[in-house]
């Protein structure tokens, strides 16, 4: 199934060479190779049914012909050694560090404005920045709790950030779920190999937003409040409200009563301590963001100002994920935390600024052009794969408000084997790992969120653009994989 | 000038609303040229009342009421010294155009365009015909603003509502102070100098001014040399010690005196009155701040349990005319 796997000229996770598999793949390679398509499209139905059957499903917003899809998945594991990830996992704290003393200090001082390192501007133009929150004190100075980070790797394997989620960063469920399923469908292989654990998931994400629970509270109400089941990751709020044991909420479940926040429960109002929302900042507080939001709790801002209820993440994180703020990143590293980044960025091209824009309009065929405040692959232009029309639409946009806009060049994504029909294809992946932030340390789930782009040929790897996932296998050791004892059984009783 | 003003506002609901919560912008500001003596704020439905000041400085008093109840009652009682020591900005040395980067960045966030204040041709136009010209004392040219918009402005309630745009009286030429103060701030914006929306009382002083029964507004333009001077285009006027700043803002939005939601399926209709008077001297026993509950009776429903809250809906804000 692998005869005719091609390198494609970009930096392959499996082979170093065509037929030359790395040393941490060669079990799976040698399983893999070994199998039979019929043993393998067992395998899949098995994945696909377990999927189905736990309702792991998701909503692409414009496609009219059903609510839900399954999130494609790819039974090919990724597989990371060990001392690549220490260094990923190095990386995403020092940045996880860095963006939350960002946050604190534009809420506050401002010395990185004053300072000149990011000009005003730019944050004060940024749709995400909410005065609201200036001088606002929130609990523990912690600001993004919950970050999924999105790496990638160039030609020459090296990771880089391409972009920071530190809003709601969705996927983890997925990550959990891909885990389990793998486990069952893939039994001894994935014995064989000493993976790190990430079922303490729950676990951990619990204790984040216990940390930062009001008046050190010993038993502090946590919920999840979310949209609704019209929202897109709506499986995943209820999958982790019952991981975590929690109350899982909509806005019209919450009140707040003299700046406290209650949840009205059939024994009468409960008091909340935490709430880990996955509504967006706008729809948060009608009072004081869109009043026209139905999805909040009016008054949710007063309480929070007073100390009484914890906000995860908080309120105006978005100014450190907006797309023309992420260059500066590897800066405030340096500024905040006197180091150098240990994971570069993707360079980009900011519209805003007149030398860059000029250079982007004249090389749109050969850039990826995003949307500063869009996220799930919406807004974007894929410069070499665009028609010219598409192309002076987005010279256009630019134009007008080039605030908005960013370019990069396209980095050739690393490319890691899919099952595609009948046969080994590579397809492009990238990774995102999700972080815990506790103030004073960052805890890195090892492993992470693979997306996969299923196109072929294909750059965007986002749910909403047909991509699927894979599981992660971070290792406790490096260099070979360990020999394969026993052959791959299916477990006996299941019909597939 | 020695003011007492007391701003009553009273809401009102065909069938009894329930899960009120209320933010209110009323207190005048602690301000170098204007001190609060005194501040007494009474509610009804009697409820707990917290204070905090907002991202622009403003204080703002917030409260829930839990119950159902078919009005509500504000009565914001002020004791206010005004001291302006400008009256006259065309003798500040600020001249027009002011240099965007000697700016401070939070002084520029006052040219920024917004929601009621909006970018538009007409608007251009507008700024296009006070024929500024480089060099021209800043003082000036705000005072042509002044006069441009009483010139070609009518006053005149009932046309605009409280969250028009600056294009509607962009379009049918009448409006009320908060359109007055929207369009001189877009005028200003337009010029490149920071501007700035106040919410505030006016002391009528034998109905020498428009706009003095209910709460006023105005606007402040930034003179580098002195900082925010106040002008009023409703009244064709620098501000005087006649007027106290309650709350100041990007545009009307930043600064409502009253902003609240409910739930239930009542009609609303709101009142509001303002009084003001000056007074002779400090009167004994004036507490700093008071916050006091009026006695308007809450029935008896169950107290934010599980009831059906019926849809939620935005309390109405006074417009300031």
């Amino acid at each position: 199934m692998f005869s005719e796997y091609h390198l494609n000229g970009i930096f392959d996770e499996m082979f170093e060479a065509a037929g030359e598999p790395r040393g941490h793949y060669r079990s799976v390679y040698t399983r893999l190779a070994a199998l039979s398509n019929d043993a393998f499209q067992r395998r899949r139905r098995m994945a696909d049914l377990s999927f189905k059957n736990q309702g792991i499903t998701f909503t692409v917003y414009s496609d009219t012909t059903g609510v839900e899809k399954i999130f494609p998945f790819d039974l090919i594991p990724r597989i990371v050694p060990s001392n690549e990830w220490e260094t990923i996992e190095k990386g995403l704290s020092q940045r996880l560090m860095a963006l939350n003393a960002f946050c604190r200090d534009v809420y506050h001082e401002q010395r990185i404005l004053r300072e000149k390192i990011i000009p005003a501007e730019l944050i004060y133009s940024a749709k995400m920045f909410r005065r609201e929150m200036l001088g606002l004190q929130v609990p523990r100075d912690i600001y993004i709790h919950i970050c999924g980070t999105d790496l990638i790797r160039d030609k020459t394997g090296q990771y880089l950030v391409l972009e920071d989620n530190g809003r709601t960063p969705s996927g983890v469920s997925y990550v959990l779920e891909n885990r389990a399923v793998m486990k069952r469908v893939f039994p001894v292989l994935f014995g064989a190999y000493r993976v790190r654990g990430i079922e303490d998931y729950p676990h951990n994400l619990l204790h984040c937003l216990q940390n930062v629970a009001p008046q050190a509270r010993e038993d502090p109400t946590v919920v999840i409040l979310t949209p609704g089941i019209y929202n897109s990751a709506y499986f995943e709020h209820s999958f982790l409200a019952r991981q975590m044991g929690v109350e899982l909420v909509e806005g019209r479940d919450l009140i707040v009563d003299n700046n406290s926040v209650y949840m009205r429960t059939v024994a009468g109002l409960r008091k909340v301590d935490v709430i880990y929302r996955r509504v967006d900042d706008d729809f948060l507080d009608p009072l004081t963001f869109r009043p026209d939001s139905s999805l909040g709790v009016p008054g949710l801002m007063n309480a929070y100002r007073c100390g009484n209820v914890a906000l995860v993440n908080a309120v105006g994180t978005g100014v450190a994920d907006d797309k023309a703020i992420y260059p500066y990143v590897p800066d405030m590293i340096r500024f905040y935390l006197n180091e150098e980044p240990i994971l570069n960025n993707v360079p980009t091209y900011i519209c805003s600024r007149e030398s860059d824009r000029k250079y982007v309009l004249e090389h749109l065929h050969e850039l990826v052009v995003k949307s500063t405040n869009e996220s799930g692959g919406y807004g974007m232009l894929m410069g070499h794969q665009s028609t010219s029309a598409e192309r002076a639409k987005f010279a256009e946009m630019i134009k007008k408000d080039p605030r908005n806009f960013i370019a990069q060049p396209i980095v050739e994504l690393s490319q890691h084997p899919s099952l595609i029909d009948d046969r080994f294809e590579g397809r492009r992946i990238d990774l995102r790992p999700y972080l815990l932030s506790f103030g004073d340390k960052v805890v890195v789930m090892p492993g992470g969120l693979t997306r996969v782009a299923l196109r072929r040929g294909s750059l965007v790897v986002n749910s909403s653009q047909g991509g699927g996932s894979k599981d992660t296998w971070v290792l406790e050791e490096d260099g070979e994989s360990p020999p394969l004892l026993q052959p791959e059984l299916v477990p006996e009783g299941v019909t597939v | 000038m020695l003011l007492k003003i007391i701003h009553e506002t009273d809401l009102s609901y065909t069938a009894p609303i329930d899960e009120t919560v209320m933010e209110l912008r009323m207190a005048p500001r602690q301000e170098q040229d204007q001190h609060r003596l005194s501040f007494r704020l009474a509610i009804g439905p009697a409820t707990p009342v917290t204070g905090y000041f907002d991202w622009l400085g403003n204080l703002v008093h917030s409260f829930t009421i839990n119950a159902y109840h078919e009005r509500i009652r504000i009565v914001a009682t002020s004791v206010v010294q005004t001291h302006r020591a400008l009256s006259d900005a065309t003798a500040l040395p600020d001249r027009w155009p002011l240099a965007f980067d000697d700016l401070d960045y939070a002084v520029r966030d006052f040219l920024r365009f917004g929601v009621s204040v909006v970018e538009s041709p007409a608007l251009r136009e507008l700024a296009d015909s006070l024929l500024a010209t480089p060099g021209m004392p800043l003082g000036e040219l705000a005072m042509a603003m002044v006069r441009l918009i009483d010139e070609r402005f009518t006053y005149e309630k009932g046309v605009t509502h409280a969250a028009s745009p600056i294009a509607e009286i962009l379009e049918h030429r009448r409006g009320v102070c908060q359109d007055f103060t929207h369009l001189m701030i877009g005028l200003g914006r337009t010029l490149g100098i920071p501007a700035r929306y106040v919410s505030g009382f006016l002391h009528p002083e034998g109905e020498l001014y428009r706009g003095y029964a209910q709460t006023h507004a105005w606007c402040e333009l930034y003179f580098p040399s002195f900082g925010w001077v106040g002008f009023d285009p409703t009244n064709k006027c620098m501000i005087t010690s006649h007027f106290v700043r309650v709350a100041v803002g990007r545009e009307y939005r930043d600064v409502p005196p009253n902003r609240g939601m409910f739930k239930g399926d009542g009609k609303e209709g709101i009142s509001v009155a303002v009084q003001s008077e000056e007074l002779p001297g400090v009167p004994g026993g004036l507490p700093a701040e008071r916050i006091e509950g009026i006695g308007i009776r809450t029935m008896n429903g169950q107290n934010g349990s599980c009831h059906d809250p019926g849809t939620q809906d935005q309390i109405q804000q006074q417009q300031q005319q």
